[in-house]
Order: C-alpha cells, then sequence, then structure tokens
C-alpha cells in the first residue's frame, strides 16, 4: 500500500496505540505525533521540514508497525500472544481445528487451545511477539521472558502420557522458542533481525538497509536461478517434464481423433513416469483405438464375404473378434461366415449370441443366431430368431425365406 | 498424575547418596548404619556373599581381588581406551575384554559387566530409600559427570534397568549442585560450579533465574579427579619405601590396599591439619620371620607440592570454558564447590584466586549433588513445578564426512531439545548410497570422536558428484537421546536411527541381569528381615543374661526354682545358636520360650525387691 500512496493521501493514527510504548525512534515518533487524520503527507512535509520521499518511508514504516493506516478502517489488533491479567489469553477470532480439539489425548481443552493457538501463530509472530518480550527491553529482561516462556513450553512440563499431536507442536513451539531468545539475546543477531523485521532504523541506515535489501533480492533471485539450473540438469525432473509433455499431446491428439498415435503418446508418458492419470489414459484410448483398429478387418471381412470367399472373411472376422472382442458386427459375420464355410453351427454359435447380445435391435444379428439354431437343428430357437429380425425389419427377404422354409419343414 | 516419588541418586566414584524431596524440602536418606553417603564399593566376599558400601570397605584389605572400587572411572569405556589401560596397572581386581569391546570384571568365579557392577550400588541406593519411605521404588534421577560421553550415560542407565530403576532422566552433577543451591531462591544469578570428585573434574556455567536453571557451558575432564590426588600420595610414599628398601609395595596387592586407605586418610585430614603421620606397620614380609614398616610424615606443603599441577589442570579448563561461552569472570556472581576433593585448602584458595570470588558455603560438598538430583526428580512430577532445568549438550554431535573429517551438526552446549540439519552432497560419481556415521566429541578427525551409530542411505540417483543433496537432520529430544535422519532432497527418500549407544551389553544380556538382580533383591530383603529379627532376639538375650545371675542364687533354693532356672539356659542356648545360624525359622521357634523365660524372670526379680 506504502508505494501507491502520494502527497494528496491523508495518513490516519490507530485510536487504541500507545506511541510511548512502542519503542519507536525519535524521528518515527515524531511524525506520528503530527499525524491527526485531516493533514495530507505533502501538507506534514512541510510542517515536519523534511522532503516529501523521506516522510513517505517513515510512513512506511509506521503503517507496517500498525500505528498508521489510510482509508476508512482502521485494522484491528492482530491478536497478540500476550496473556490478560487473569492469566487467560485473548484468542481474537481464531478458529481451532475441531479435529485437534476432539483428538483422544490428556490434555485439557484450556492447554489444548494455547497450544493449538501459539503453534498456528509461530510463524506470524516476530520473536518479540512469541517471547512476548518489548522492543525496547534489554538483554536480562529478554532473558527474564525467555525463562518465563520456558516454563511454560519446555517438554518437561507435558511429562503426561499421551499428548497425540499436541506433542510434535509443543517441541516445536519450544524450538522456536529458542531460536527467538537465540537471536534477541545476541547484540549482532538482534540488530539484523530487528533491520528486516521490526522496522526501528534512522534514516541514516535507510539507505544501507535498502542496498542490503536489493542485494538480498539479487542472492534469492541468483539461488533461484541455480535452482532452475539444477532442475534443468536433472534427468529425472527432465523425464518427469517429458512424461507430462507426452500426455498433453497424447491427450490432443485424442480429441483430433487420431486415436492411435494418442495411445503411442500416452503409452510414452506412462512409461516415463509412473502417474495415475496416465496409466488411465492408456486404458481408455487402449480400448478406443481397438474399436478404431478392428474397422479396416471388418472391411476386409465383408469385402471376401460379398465375393463369397468365406474362409477367407472368416479369419479377417476372427482377427476383427481378437481386437475388439466387445464389437458386435464383427461376431455377427464371424458367426454367419463360419456357417458359410460349413463349419459346425457350434462354433458359430456362441459369435451370434455375442452378436445379440451386444446389438439386440440388429435384425441381422437375430438372422444369424436363427441360422445357427437352424442349422443346429433347434427350429423353435430358429423361428423365434428369424421372427425377430423380421419383426425388426419387416422386408427382411431373406429371413421371410428360411422363416418359410422352417414351417415347411415342419 | 502418578503420586510414585522419583528418588535423586548421586552414583560417585567413591561415595554415593541418595535424596528425595519430601513436603518440598530435599532431604539426603541415610543408610542403615546411619551414614549420609553410601562408599561406591562392590565386593564378593569369601563365602559368595555379594557386600556393598561400608562393609565392602571395610573388608577391602583382607579381600582385594574381590573388590570393586571406583567403577564408575570405567563405565561405558571400551577396551582399548587409555582409562582401561591406567585401571589395568593399579587396580587391584582382575579386568577382561567383553564381547563387545567393553570392559569386564572377574571376581572370584563370576564375570561382571560394569552396568551390573553399578547396578548393584544402585539397588543399594535404592533399598535405602525404600526402607526410610516405606514403599516401593522404581523411578530415579541419576547424575553423572558433565563429561560424560553417550556411551558412559548409557550404561548408567543400563546399570539403572539391571537393579530394576526406571532412570526417568541423566542429569549431570554440576547442574544438579546448582540446583540444590538455586532451589527456593528467587534471585537472579550466574554461578560456577566447580566439580572435582572421585574421579572426574567438571565445571559448569550457569545462569539462575526464577526457578529456571539455564546451563551456559559445560566442561570437564573424566581422567581428573580426587583418586589422582591420592595415587600421587601413593607414588610418593611407595617409591620412598622402594629407594629405601627396594621393594615394590605395588607387587603386594594388600599391601597395596593398605597404603591406598592411608593415603586417603592423609589427605583428609591434611584438610584440617598442618602435617599428618602415616603409619603402616608390618607393611610387608621380608620372609624370614621379619617385616618392614612403613612411617612418614606427610606435611601439607609436600602434599601440595605434589598436587599442585593436578590443581592448575582444572583451572586451565575453567578458563578455556569461559572462553568458549564467552563469559567473563567478573560477570559471575558466585562460585560452588562440589565434590570431597574440593576440601583441600590449597585448591580453594587457587579457586578463589582464579574467579576473584570466595566460594559459596551454602551447600555441602558431598551431599549437594543428590539433592540436586532429587529436586530435578520432584520437577518432573509436577509439570506446575517452580523449578525447571534447562540443559546442554556437553558434546559437539555430528557425523564423518570425505577425508575422515568431522563435521558438527549440533554443537555442543545447546540447550536440549533441539534439531540441526546440514546438506551435504555425494563425493563420487555415480555413487548411490551414502554411509551416515553419527560421532560425539570435539576433534576434527572423526576417529578421534566417539562413534554413536550408523546407517546407510541408499538408491541415491546416479549422478556426477557433489549433485545430489542429502539433507541430514539431528535431533535431541529433553531426555537427551538422539535421532539422526538422512533425506535424499531429490526422491524424498529418507533413512534414520534413534541413536542408542551401547554400553557394551546387548539387551538380551541387560533383561536377563535385570532378573537375576531381582532375585538377588528378594534375598538382600530377606536378609534385612532376618538381621532385625535377630538384632530383637539378641536385645531379649542379653537382657535375660543380665538378670540371670541376679536372680540364680534366689531360685537356686528350691526344686522348682531349679527346674525353671534349667528350662531358662536351655531357652537361652537355643536362642543363642539361632543368632548364629541363618535360619529364620528357628529363629523363630527359639523367640517364645526366651521371651517367656524373661517374664518369668522378671517376675522373679520382681518379687526379690
Amino acid at each position: 500500500m506504502g508505494a501507491t500512496n502520494d502527497k494528496n493521501d491523508v495518513p490516519k493514527i490507530r485510536e487504541d496505540v500507545d506511541l510511548t510504548k512502542l519503542g519507536l525512534n525519535v524521528e518515527e515518533g515524531f511524525l506520528a505525533s503530527r499525524v491527526d487524520g485531516r493533514t495530507t503527507i505533502g501538507e506534514l512535509a512541510l510542517v515536519v521540514g523534511k522532503p516529501e520521499p523521506e516522510i513517505l518511508r517513515v510512513l512506511d514504516r509506521l503503517e507496517k508497525v500498525g500505528v498508521v493506516y489510510y482509508g476508512d478502517d482502521a485494522p484491528t489488533a492482530a491478536p497478540s500472544a500476550k496473556s490478560g491479567a487473569d492469566g487467560t489469553i485473548d484468542f481474537g477470532d481464531y478458529i481451532f481445528p475441531v479435529a485437534l480439539m476432539q483428538e483422544d489425548n490428556d490434555l485439557s481443552v484450556a492447554e489444548r487451545k494455547r497450544i493449538a493457538f501459539f503453534h498456528a501463530h509461530l510463524e506470524k509472530w516476530t520473536h518479540y511477539e512469541l517471547l512476548q518480550a518489548s522492543r525496547t527491553d534489554d538483554t536480562k529482561a529478554i532473558k527474564r521472558v525467555y525463562f518465563a516462556r520456558s516454563k511454560e513450553w519446555h517438554p518437561d512440563r507435558f511429562r503426561r502420557g499421551n499428548l497425540g499431536s499436541f506433542k510434535k507442536m509443543i517441541d516445536d513451539i519450544f524450538k522456536q522458542v529458542q531460536v527467538a531468545y537465540g537471536i534477541l539475546s545476541n547484540a549482532e543477531k538482534r540488530e539484523a533481525y530487528d533491520e528486516e523485521h521490526v522496522f526501528m532504523v534512522g534514516d541514516d541506515d535507510l539507505a544501507e538497509m535498502l542496498k542490503k535489501q536489493k542485494r538480498r533480492e539479487r542472492d534469492a533471485k541468483r539461488e533461484e536461478e541455480r535452482k532452475a539450473r539444477r532442475k534443468a540438469k536433472n534427468p529425472i525432473v527432465k523425464r518427469i517434464a517429458q512424461a507430462q509433455k507426452m500426455y498433453e499431446s497424447a491427450q490432443a491428439k485424442r480429441d483430433a481423433g487420431e486415436l492411435l498415435d494418442a495411445l503411442r503418446a500416452a503409452q510414452t508418458a506412462a512409461a516415463f513416469d509412473s502417474r495415475p492419470e496416465y496409466d488411465a489414459l492408456v486404458e481408455e484410448l487402449k480400448a478406443a483405438a481397438g474399436e478404431f483398429r478392428v474397422a479396416p478387418y471388418i472391411k476386409r471381412g465383408l469385402a471376401r464375404e460379398n465375393m463369397t470367399n468365406f474362409r477367407e472373411a472368416v479369419e479377417a472376422f476372427e482377427d476383427a473378434v481378437r481386437i475388439a472382442p466387445e464389437n458386435g458386427q464383427a461376431r455377427v459375420r464371424l458367426a454367419y461366415n463360419l456357417l458359410m464355410c460349413g463349419r459346425d453351427p457350434q462354433d458359430a454359435n456362441p459369435h451370434a449370441q455375442k452378436g445379440v447380445q451386444l446389438l439386440p435391435d440388429d435384425p441381422e444379428a437375430h438372422f444369424v443366431l436363427g441360422l445357427c439354431y437352424e442349422r443346429g437343428g433347434m427350429a423353435k430357437a430358429a423361428a423365434r430368431e428369424l421372427s425377430r429380425a423380421v419383426e425388426l425389419k419387416p422386408n427382411y427377404k431373406e429371413a421371410k425365406k428360411r422363416l418359410r422354409e422352417l414351417k415347411w419343414g415342419f | 498424575m502418578s503420586n510414585e516419588p522419583i528418588i535423586g541418586i548421586d552414583l560417585g566414584t567413591t561415595n554415593s547418596c541418595v535424596a528425595i524431596v519430601e513436603d518440598g524440602v530435599p532431604k539426603v536418606i541415610p543408610n542403615r548404619a546411619g551414614y549420609r553417603t553410601t562408599p561406591s564399593i562392590v565386593a564378593i566376599a569369601e563365602s559368595g556373599r555379594r557386600l556393598i558400601g561400608h562393609i565392602a570397605k571395610r573388608q577391602s584389605i583382607t579381600n582385594p581381588e574381590g573388590t570393586v572400587y571406583a567403577s564408575k572411572r570405567l563405565i561405558g569405556r571400551k577396551w582399548n581406551s587409555p582409562a582401561v589401560a591406567a585401571a589395568l596397572e593399579t587396580c587391584s581386581y582382575k579386568l577382561i575384554e567383553g564381547p563387545h569391546h567393553d570392559v569386564r570384571i572377574a571376581l572370584r568365579d563370576t564375570i561382571y559387566s560394569l552396568p551390573e557392577i553399578s547396578s548393584m550400588i544402585l539397588s543399594e541406593m535404592k533399598l535405602i530409600a525404600e526402607q526410610y519411605l516405606e514403599r516401593d521404588v522404581e523411578k530415579c534421577v541419576v547424575t553423572v559427570p558433565a563429561y560424560f560421553n553417550d556411551g558412559q550415560r548409557q550404561a548408567t542407565k543400563d546399570a539403572g534397568r539391571i537393579a530394576g530403576l526406571d532412570v526417568v532422566r541423566i542429569i549431570n552433577e554440576p547442574t544438579a549442585a546448582s540446583l540444590a543451591y538455586g532451589y527456593g531462591k528467587t534471585v537472579e544469578r550466574k554461578v560456577a560450579v566447580f566439580d572435582l570428585g572421585g574421579g572426574t573434574f567438571d565445571i559448569s556455567i550457569l545462569e539462575i533465574g526464577s526457578g529456571v536453571f539455564e546451563v551456559m557451558a559445560t566442561a570437564g575432564d573424566t581422567y581428573l579427579g580426587g583418586e589422582d590426588f591420592d595415587n600421587r600420595i601413593i607414588e610418593w610414599l611407595v617409591f620412598g619405601f622402594l629407594k629405601e628398601h627396594k621393594i615394590d609395595l605395588r607387587k603386594d596387592r594388600m599391601a597395596l590396599q593398605r597404603i591406598r586407605d592411608a593415603a586417603e586418610k592423609a589427605k583428609v585430614e591434611l584438610s584440617g591439619a598442618p602435617q599428618t603421620e602415616i603409619n603402616l606397620p608390618f607393611i610387608i614380609s621380608t620372609g624370614k620371620n621379619d617385616a618392614l614398616h612403613l612411617q612418614r610424615t606427610l606435611t601439607r606443603e609436600k602434599f601440595e607440592d605434589l598436587v599442585i599441577d593436578l590443581c592448575e589442570r582444572c583451572l586451565q579448563i575453567c578458563d578455556k570454558t569461559l572462553k568458549d561461552a564467552a563469559i567473563d569472570k567478573t560477570q559471575l556472581d558466585d562460585v560452588i564447590l562440589v565434590g570431597g576433593q574440593t576440601r583441600t585448602p590449597k585448591l580453594q584458595e587457587m579457586v578463589r584466586e582464579f574467579f576473584g570470588l570466595t566460594p559459596s558455603k551454602s551447600v555441602n560438598a558431598d551431599e549437594v549433588v543428590a539433592l540436586g538430583a532429587s529436586i530435578q526428580g520432584a520437577s518432573l512430577l509436577d509439570e506446575k513445578s517452580s523449578v525447571l532445568l534447562l540443559d546442554v549438550t556437553p558434546h559437539n554431535l555430528g557425523i564423518m564426512i570425505v577425508g575422515g573429517y568431522f563435521q558438527t551438526i549440533i554443537e555442543k552446549n545447546t540447550t536440549v531439545p533441539t534439531s540441526a540439519g546440514h546438506v551435504f552432497t555425494t563425493v563420487r560419481d555415480n555413487q548411490t548410497s551414502v554411509r551416515i556415521m553419527v560421532f560425539q566429541g570435539d576433534s576434527l578427525r572423526a576417529e578421534e570422536n566417539e562413534l554413536l551409530g550408523e546407517f546407510i542411505l541408499s538408491g541415491l540417483r546416479e549422478a556426477p558428484r557433489g549433485e545430489v543433496e542429502v539433507d541430514v537432520t539431528f535431533e535431541i529430544s529433553a531426555d537427551g537421546i538422539v535421532s539422526v535422519s538422512a533425506k535424499d532432497l531429490e526422491t524424498g527418500q529418507q533413512q534414520s536411527i534413534t541413536v542408542t549407544a551401547t554400553s557394551g551389553l546387548t539387551e538380551e544380556e541387560i533383561k536377563r541381569m535385570a532378573k537375576d538382580a531381582a532375585d538377588y533383591a528378594v534375598d538382600v530383603k530377606h536378609a534385612d528381615a532376618f538381621e532385625k529379627a535377630r538384632a530383637e532376639v539378641d536385645a531379649i538375650i542379653r537382657d535375660v543374661e543380665t538378670i540371670l545371675p541376679q536372680v540364680r542364687s534366689f531360685m537356686g533354693g528350691s526344686d522348682f526354682g531349679k527346674e525353671a532356672l534349667l528350662k531358662a539356659e536351655a531357652a537361652l542356648n537355643k536362642a543363642k545358636t539361632a543368632t548364629q545360624g541363618r535360619s529364620m525359622e528357628a529363629l523363630n521357634t527359639a523367640r517364645d520360650p526366651l521371651e517367656r523365660t524373661l517374664r518369668m524372670l522378671r517376675g522373679v526379680a520382681q518379687k526379690m525387691g
């Protein structure tokens, strides 16, 4: 927000903040005392007698500390670790995870709340907030609050049988307490930390700070690049990326109807990186490509059938059935041609039945099954199937003819 | 929460002590003989009986091969360590190598491991506490020198298990001393604990504030202690004798044991007197019905001359510790002296000079450690306790890296619990596994440190060296248990171990020993009951014996009286025989008639007027 402020913006001061207790430096304090909610930044610069950019920078810091705000709504205070006079903690509007509150362990509700609350805020609080120290505390005072927090969070304070998932949380909190103390008790580390997190520096240091910030950003960028390079070099990562690419191209090819190419691409992707979605795509395409691949065989079979070359037709349809066992037409044609080359109707019958099952409304299917029954000497069943074929296709001459012949035979 | 007590045991090199917090007051529990400390001496008598403490000490001259003293110097040590080499030279008992490069002690026909020997002392302390509290005690806090490594700590824990004690926490002796010193005080203080015990020297710097005890630095020397002071006197006596008579007294175990006792006595006396006589008549026989006597006068000056370098070594360690922890001597508010050896006036003077402070007199050097242990025990029982100990790791912890170097991951003097990690890379092309060897110590060369454990992380990607990254994380719990995990940052593959330093005993061995010791505890308890009954019967016998002569002439006048006298004498004799024996049953059957006799005799005496 700070960066977008210009000289016409009006900074406001939060009413509920005691400026004397924040450990502001003279410059910050002085400027904060001039902010009254009516004066613009430009006017403030005139009042204080400093250039606008400098005023903006100090206001920026004040905004981050939560002293100054812009707009209509004063920001509500972040829940703090500080406990009230009666020892209870103000949890703010923190919502406790139900699973934690209901876990089966030996902790009381108040303890669960305290632990969960602290643990959830470990990353958010500054070291000062965690230790409940003031920014102006000297080493001795820091040690005192560290001892107080240790007494609250040392694992020796939780020597009960079952702590459930709170055990790790307690450990984490105590470790963070130690980290915080390690930094705040060491003058050098504390200075560096303050610079980064607490914004309590004079303007002379600001230039230095910005320089450092830039250096940090540059270092971070370099680190990022280094990581990227390392990642790019890594063959495993490469394979994973390649698999992803193949997978995407397989999807594209499937949508374009190039099923065989799509299948090949998906298979490569799954081989490079065995992920469930890749495997699923392979399965899907296998089924689809089966249908797709069977077409030429059926075509060839039908051509042979037309030329009454039933033996070769049988071969073609047998291949078709092998590729796509669920293809009704292939089944029906195979059954028909088997009968035509004079093979045992027992061989043809299962295919014909499967054909009817797959294509229940196809007259051809019923006709072929009828033929099978007829050749097998089961006239009644044959008549039923043939009638059904005629029913489905009233001008089915061949079927009518066979039906008639059957009746004469009676 | 259970209200089962946790006792504090100071398992010392020369003396042990047990304490308990009762109603918020830590107190030392005296042993059956009324002494507040018990010698850490174990002996197996000729009869095969196990003797512990004062009784073991008393018979040590006549039974040097069967008496183990200062076993703490050997506990958790490897067979090829310098401490063992030194002990082989001076010990009167027999040391042999155990199956896991550990040390075992051969007493009579049995071979004992060191945890077993220590367990005997611990069970004695347990028994003392149980008799005082009149209930079973199963939990304890045991103290060890701050500079004990993991192996030595583990061996001490094992000793506890064998003795049937759950060692809930091992704490450092100087830390325990500071707990006793600062207990109940609300002041904020920085103190140095200067602990020169029987076998070890420890220095710790602590900060105390509102019940929290933070160890800031700790260091020491496990090869420096009161025994070294004794040895200087022994050497002086032995070499003087050798010069005079051309006889090496060290060759005679019994003579050596007598000299050892005399040296310790002389040292103690010199703390109060300017000089002392060492008088050991008939120290050695020269064969022809002739014997030589050892008679020397040791002045305090001479003694100080003998041990000045030992005192200086202590102060050098202090100096280094303070420098390492970047603590200025002038920041210290108090110096606490712990361990019997700190009674030496010269040492007190040097400490005073070094720290510029008069050492605190508010604690008893012999008892303070056990008291501190009991305070820690009590604070572990009570989550709301006013005492919290923030202990540190005494050694650097890390792993071996290429070239045999030691890479520290957790630095010494880090507050526990803690965790820390470091990213390592492969060192060879196409290296698919890394061996993580966990060491503890302060040397830059890994092999000079103590190996705690090792494991292998395999399945790494084949890649040029330096490319595969492995994250090694160390974690130390509040109980001091170290766990190490290694993670391949690329694949996320992970391996970990919980480091349990070996004390040289396998799990089965410990279990078997614990069972054996439990059997023994029943025997010991039984023996106690017997002793008690015998003492009571003895008292009745004494009463009867005093009263009997007074009434003898009076009763002798009548037949009835004569018969009664005979009966009384028979009962007396029977009781006397029973007290000589070991049978509880005989004692009980002898008791009734004896009591009747006493009542009868008293009645007669009353009639006599």
